[in-house]
């Protein structure tokens, strides 16, 4: 009966809408009056993620291998699925949203578990995937106003935009502090080529006739390649117009920043780990 | 209701031209009818070529977009179009038929399935690949596991079977292939420890006539190859549409990994019949020979790719081959009335077999299991090509690979089966940054290396070749083009704005050819002007 009855809330919540949020609501009040809440079922109160232990999360671990690493990897890196390794997942940003995910799925996206792992599962599931993104637990521990500054002076707007601001080389920053934490943030400003985000794999674009344009590969594809030089400029070239495209493995056009001294980086990432969109 | 009302006024307006009518022997002649798209693969042979040769080298140059249909909903759009008697047939995710005006692109009818809410697609995408037409039916299978017939002038219901519990993780989302009376059918499921089946279903009333499993039980010939059991969620999952002889009344169905995936542990044995090739009577589903690819699969290196029949010359002898290019990055040739092994050649890069013996077995590199730390194999969990159909032209005799060339770190942990529930053992973690793609092709005979079309990355479009001298494929950059067979230099392309995975067909409207793909969330229809 109860199952039934979480069956039918969680289908209606899918359609989304305000007839489905006001029958959610009686549904989960009448579940609410004839049993515990789902979460209580088998003696779980709904304690914040971040409270599991090594045991929790040993359990986590041995049931996304089971249930998640086929879509999101092994690792959390992304396969079917997106990669889990982010500081803030946009659908679930807290832990009720990650809790719900996990039972509702996303429509047309990824399945759901239902309760067929039971309440302490789900929770320890959750808990797991969480620390899959260390990162939303960091707290970047410089000063962001100093940071400011700092990434004023260091000339970052020359190829960084932040809030509408600056020139577009390198990725836009206006949001990086939800996307990226500290750790990675450091290691981005002290070795920028260990890591190269997406879209900005350098590459240096050799037209039979012509000269060579090195810089970001904007896009690729089996028949158009676009190259942004380092002066800003875009270029497009027919693939069948190139002698070569070399694709320049663990290059990047940022330069690093390992000579900054540590407090200055410090405050540095803790600008950037303040960076989190537009209001 | 919209949509039915728009169904009846057109079969008003245009009578018995909507009204299709199919026989089995069409679909055995469909070789003699390029004007039609009978079948997923084009027809029985399954090598998707086409003889409709307007379209060629010299004028392909000019081909353009005739309409764009868009498809609603969330999933992947996979489809096939299936052309008969002036109708198209697409499919769209989850499970919906649409009947489109190939002149036009204007929706005739439309079948949706409602999905449950507790819907069970475990290792797949939500999508579905492509319809069956036999006599005045559509037949396609469902997300939750089931099979519809539908009437192909209105997409009314004739019938609706199920075919197993999708609470256990069976669901359908390959094209169903018709064949005499019957509708047969392939399930998915393998990562989800099923027990893999091929059924036939009675197309006037939906009865099951017949299922043969691809993983025996106890006291079956093959469960020796299984380790305690291991057996009874062996998987073998038979995912996308087999091929037919009707000469020979043999069916060619290519089944799955063994379940777990990539943990072989508890699995010890080769497995029978998974990854594997299963030739079966079409009227009794008996199995008459069977050739396992991989034994002891710990990729997830399904065989499942399209069977080709091709008659070749193999050592100077003529010989009715089946050849297919396997996940785990080899081209086979078989001989299709025995199942006698004749021939293999690797066709992109693979780091886990020295060769092939005399015997069609592979010799497996030591050390090549996935492990808990990670395991550097090539080719990838998804293979050297995976379900993207490839294409054999008898004008070139040259076969055309859709190629995937990574490699990953495969990871091996424990499996405790669950009902509805992965049940998989591992996974891996791809080299994507380095990886890339092609259309391939290769000499049918020996599987060399004829010539490549590069692609920026691991390719999910299937390959079309033409009697027009032309390959067309697609991008996941969102490129769909045409190359010249021969040489496979590029002659065409469209950049349609949505990544191409699906296969190519071709058919005439009115007399002029057209060739469609689905991409992004779309159909597409081209012509020349």
């Amino acid at each position: 009966m109860l199952t039934a009855f979480s069956q039918f809330r969680i289908g209606t919540a899918w359609r989304g809408g305000c007839r489905g949020a006001i029958v959610a609501t009686v549904v989960t009040l009448l579940i609410g009056g004839v049993a515990p809440p789902a979460l209580a079922q088998d003696g779980v109160s709904p304690r914040p993620l971040s409270a599991a232990d090594a045991a929790d999360l040993a359990e986590g671990k041995r049931l996304y291998n089971a249930q998640c690493a086929l879509c999101h990897g092994i690792d959390g890196s992304g396969g079917y699925g997106p990669s889990l390794l982010r500081p803030t997942f946009v659908r679930a940003p807290d832990d009720a949203g990650l809790l719900t995910i996990l039972r509702a799925g996303i429509p047309g996206l990824m399945p759901g578990f239902g309760d067929a792992n039971g309440a302490r599962r789900t929770w320890q599931l959750a808990a797991f995937v969480r620390t899959l993104n260390s990162a939303g637990g960091e707290r970047a521990t410089g000063n962001p106003e100093r940071g400011l500054a700092i990434y004023e002076k260091q000339g970052c707007a020359n190829c960084h935009v932040t809030a509408g601001q600056g020139r577009a080389l390198g990725p836009d920053l206006t949001a990086i502090g939800l996307q990226r934490g500290p750790t990675y943030l450091t290691e981005s400003l002290v070795a920028p080529a260990a890591r190269v985000p997406e879209g900005h794999v350098v590459v240096t674009a050799r037209p039979k006739t012509g000269a060579a344009v090195r810089g970001v590969r904007v896009s690729e594809d089996a028949f158009w390649v676009h190259v942004r030089d380092v002066g800003g400029r875009l270029h497009a070239f027919r693939v069948a117009d190139l002698a070569e495209l070399q694709r320049e493995a663990g290059a990047s056009l940022m330069p690093t920043y390992r000579t900054l001294p540590a407090a200055d980086l410090g405050d540095l990432v803790a600008y950037l780990a303040s960076l989190r969109g537009q209001r | 209701m919209k949509r039915l009302t728009t169904a009846v006024a057109l079969i008003c307006a245009c009578g018995a031209a909507l009204a299709a009518q199919v026989p089995s022997q069409r679909l055995v002649d469909a070789a003699q009818e390029p004007g039609s798209w009978l079948t997923y693969s084009g027809g029985y042979a399954g090598q998707r070529f086409s003889s409709l040769d307007q379209i060629t080298v010299a004028n392909v140059g000019n081909l353009k977009p005739a309409w764009v249909y868009q498809v609603a909903g969330n999933g992947q759009v996979e489809t096939s179009a299936i052309v008969a008697d002036g109708v198209m047939y697409v499919t769209e995710p989850p499970t919906t038929v649409t009947a489109l005006d190939p002149k036009n692109g204007r929706p005739i009818w439309s079948y949706v399935r409602p999905m449950p809410s507790n819907l069970r697609n475990i290792g797949f995408p939500i999508t579905n690949r492509g319809v069956a037409i036999l006599n005045d039916m559509v037949f396609v299978g469902t997300l939750d596991s089931a099979v519809v017939a539908l009437d192909a002038a209105t997409g009314a219901v004739r019938w609706e079977t199920k075919v197993a519990d999708n609470g256990t993780g069976h669901s359908i989302t390959m094209a169903p292939l018709a064949v005499k009376d019957k509708i047969i059918v392939g399930i998915s499921g393998g990562e989800a420890g099923i027990r893999g089946f091929v059924d036939a279903y009675e197309a006037t009333t939906g009865k099951l006539a017949w299922r043969t499993y691809t993983v025996p039980t106890a006291g079956e010939q093959g469960v020796e190859t299984w380790a305690g059991n291991s057996y009874g969620n062996g998987a073998g999952a038979t995912w996308l549409t087999g091929s037919y002889d009707p000469a020979l009344n043999l069916l060619y169905w290519g089944t799955g990994n063994p379940g777990p995936d990539w943990n072989g542990d508890v699995r010890v044995g080769d497995n029978l019949y998974t990854s594997s090739v299963l030739a079966l009577d079409a009227d009794t589903g008996k199995m008459q020979w069977h050739f396992q690819y991989t034994p002891h699969d710990v990729h997830d290196w399904d065989a499942n790719q399209i069977q080709v029949l091709a008659d070749l010359t193999i050592d100077g002898r003529p010989r009715k081959a089946l050849i297919t290019a396997n996940r785990n990055a080899f081209y086979y040739v078989l001989d299709r009335v025995t199942g006698e092994f004749l021939h293999a050649a690797p066709y992109a890069k693979q780091t886990w077999a020295k060769g092939i013996d005399a015997k069609g077995r592979p010799r497996v590199v030591e050390g090549t299991d996935p492990t808990p730390e990670g395991n550097l194999v090539y080719p990838s969990l998804q293979g050297a090509t995976n379900w993207p159909s490839p294409s054999f032209s008898p004008r070139t005799g040259l076969f055309y690979v859709p190629v995937r060339e990574m490699g990953s770190y495969y990871y091996k942990t424990d499996a405790d089966y669950e009902p509805g529930q992965p049940f998989t053992g591992g996974g891996e973690r791809r080299l994507a940054d380095e990886a890339w793609g092609a259309v391939r092709a290769l000499d049918a005979r020996t599987g060399a290396k004829v010539w490549d079309f590069r692609l920026p990355s691991p390719s999910w479009s299937g390959v079309l070749s033409t009697a027009g001298g032309l390959v067309f494929s697609g991008s996941n950059e969102g490129n769909f083009y045409a190359l010249n067979a021969t040489s496979g230099a590029p002659l065409w392309q469209f950049q349609v704005g949505g990544m191409v995975r699906s296969n190519p067909t071709t058919f005439l409207v009115d007399g002029r050819q057209h060739v469609s793909v689905a991409a992004g969330h779309a159909v597409f229809v081209f012509a020349l002007p």
